[in-house]
């Protein structure tokens, strides 16, 4: 078992059936990581880089996060790190809160500041069945605030907020959201918006 | 949340419809969608969806004077039950999930419990259904129509046998008879059983 990720399992090719695209949809869902119960997540039998399911805890649910332009949440990326006996990943995804007064500071930029996420996007590229549509970041080690400015005279954000959220020390190099099909992971992501009493 | 709880919230949110919604309005609008039309509202970047939302909360209100019927159950967020299975693998969420869905789907699967934050007090999977008074009666009701049917299946089956003319055919009548008289005794058997359920619910009833 140890062995296993040192191996690679298929050939290195391109996909001609589903060609990869770049970028993400203008919208996601982001979780306090707090709010999830990790006990409950279900991982595909196959394949460990698919998360079936996600629950969160009773009374709890995700928000949304809408970025507006042509190249929502840009800047998003995922770097290897280089470790002493394992090599981990970095995730980076910035978000930029176009707006700004007491209320959007008190339910979103200082809960951002200081809070652990989860953080589930969506990829253009979609891949064969759609596996590849819904991408999380954060489930292991939490995404955090690794910079957040308020530049008044920004001409990107206008006098909004943009946030740096940072996950370090990632294991896999990328954790996916699919359960059976497009469809059905669909109206399962759309769930996470609302809390059951 | 009820009606009249509703109709209040709608109130006081009209007074303010002219202008954006706060964070505490969007959260009501969001739960009175829920609440009243049984479906989970989901935001966009539009500007106006919670106005919006709003409306259609008072439309379903205005034409079925009533909330949506709500299952005793809930899921999580993030859960659905959704298996090959069970129910030609439909998915159900908490918009579509009824309780005879839920119960099916726990009797069937008891350790999914653990996707449900809300289940009926005391109910537990494999558990035998205990009717209300109410629902006996009907039962009743419903059971006394069939020994009816049945005794007066065995009456026309009885002058069939008086009336025969040939063997054969005398014979054939007597074998439906048999059928018929067992389907009385299977009547009059539930009826009683159900006799005695209302007997003891009602005692029941009178002790409390």
């Amino acid at each position: 078992m140890s062995q296993c990720e040192k191996l690679i399992k298929a050939d290195i090719v391109q996909d001609c059936e589903s060609p990869i695209v770049s970028g993400l949809e203008p919208d996601g869902i982001i979780i306090n990581r707090e709010d999830i119960e990790f006990s409950e997540t279900v991982f595909d039998q196959v394949n460990k880089n698919i998360i079936k399911t996600l629950i969160l805890k009773t009374g709890k649910k995700g928000f949304n996060v809408v970025q507006t332009g042509n190249t929502p949440f840009s800047g998003a990326k995922t770097d290897m790190v280089v470790g002493t006996y394992r090599n981990k990943f970095t995730n980076e995804i910035p978000i930029a809160v176009l707006d700004n007064g007491p209320e959007v500071c008190e339910n979103v930029i200082d809960g951002l500041a200081n809070g652990t996420f989860v953080l589930i996007l969506k990829n253009r590229h979609k891949g064969t069945d759609g596996k590849a549509e819904y991408q999380v970041y954060g489930y292991y080690q939490g995404l955090k605030a690794s910079a957040l400015t308020n530049e008044k005279y920004s001409e990107d954000t206008d006098g909004g907020w943009l946030v740096t959220l940072q996950e370090t020390g990632a294991p896999k190099s990328a954790l996916f959201y699919f359960n059976t099909s497009s469809a059905t992971t669909a109206t399962q992501y759309q769930t996470l918006l609302t809390a059951a009493q | 949340m009820e009606l009249s709880e509703a109709k209040a919230l709608i109130n006081e949110l009209k007074g303010r419809f002219d202008s954006p919604f706060n964070s505490t309005d969007k959260e009501s609008i969001e739960k009175l969608y829920l609440e009243v039309c049984g479906k989970v509202f989901i935001p966009t970047s539009c500007q106006n969806c919670y106005h919006d939302a709003l409306l259609e909360v008072i439309n379903y209100l205005k034409n079925h004077k009533t909330m949506a019927e709500k299952s005793n159950f809930r899921l999580k967020a993030g859960a659905i039950i959704h298996s090959t299975a069970f129910m030609n693998g439909q998915v159900f969420t908490n918009e579509n999930l009824t309780d005879e869905v839920a119960k099916g789907y726990l009797n069937k699967y008891p350790a999914q419990m653990v996707l449900f934050s809300k289940v009926p007090e005391g109910w537990k999977p494999g558990q035998k259904e205990v009717p209300t008074l109410e629902e006996a009666q009907e039962m009743k009701e419903k059971a006394e129509k069939v020994l009816k049917g049945a005794l007066t299946k065995v009456e026309n089956i009885q002058k069939q046998v008086g009336e025969a003319k040939d063997a054969k055919k005398k014979e054939k009548a007597e074998e439906a008879l048999k059928k018929a008289k067992a389907s009385v005794d299977k009547a009059q058997k539930n009826l009683n059983e159900i006799d005695e359920m209302i007997a003891e619910l009602s005692s029941e009833g009178a002790g409390e």
